[in-house]
């Protein structure tokens, strides 16, 4: 699943620890989801997209 | 994983600790009849068991859902990656010399449990898997960890 979370996290300035901190996770475990390693859970998807401000569609991308 | 508390740290220090008592436990009981050294190892072994079990239930309730799947991985895989090791090295003559002058080294008949040589063997061989399967599963979680970043 692609993800426009570097970009998100680019435009606000947060380094990967900011936004782990925010979502309460690991900063690896965000590493993993923004280089599309890893899928995260619903409830994950929603806090990362709750931190941004954003839903779930602006911040992630179905894979064609 | 969530930042450690105090009451983290103060639990393994309270296993050291505990390991420690056992030793001073041992020497200080070392005029004693054999069935309280057992009670008092027993003791401590039990007590080491429940503070480790209550550390691993603490870290394991901090672990995000990226986390539990690397411990899931290698729960799964570390049983199997743990007992192809050591049965590849059942077949290693080596391995077996280890095993038996370990076993000899531990033989003690002047006091002690005596204990038949091939008994020990047995045990150590039950120990290695154990631990073959532990270093496989850490080896594995680490894998899993490393291909996702």
């Amino acid at each position: 699943m692609k993800n426009r979370i570097r970009v998100l996290r680019a435009e606000r300035q947060w380094s990967q620890a900011e936004l782990a901190e925010r979502v309460r996770v690991s900063r690896n475990s965000i590493n993993s989801v923004e280089n599309g390693k890893f899928d995260p859970s619903l409830p994950l998807a929603f806090r990362i997209a709750d931190a941004f401000g954003l839903t779930i569609e602006q911040v992630f991308e179905r894979d064609e | 994983m969530k930042q450690k508390t105090a009451a983290d740290t103060a639990l393994r220090f309270a296993i050291a600790a505990l390991l420690i008592g056992w030793v001073v436990s041992m020497v200080w009981l070392a005029g004693q009849p054999d069935w309280v050294g057992s009670a008092a190892t027993l003791f401590f072994l039990i007590a080491m068991w429940a503070v480790g079990a209550i550390i691993q239930a603490r870290d394991d309730r901090r672990l995000d859902e990226v986390e539990l799947a690397a411990v899931r991985f290698g729960a799964r895989w570390g049983l199997v990656a743990g007992v192809a090791f050591m049965n590849a090295l059942v077949f290693l003559p080596p391995f077996h010399s280890l095993l038996t002058e370990i076993a000899g080294f531990l033989d003690r008949t002047d006091g002690g449990f005596p204990r038949a040589v091939e008994g020990r063997m047995f045990l150590l061989g039950i120990v290695s898997t154990f631990v073959a399967q532990e270093a496989c599963r850490a080896l594995l979680v680490a894998g899993w960890k490393w291909s996702k970043r």
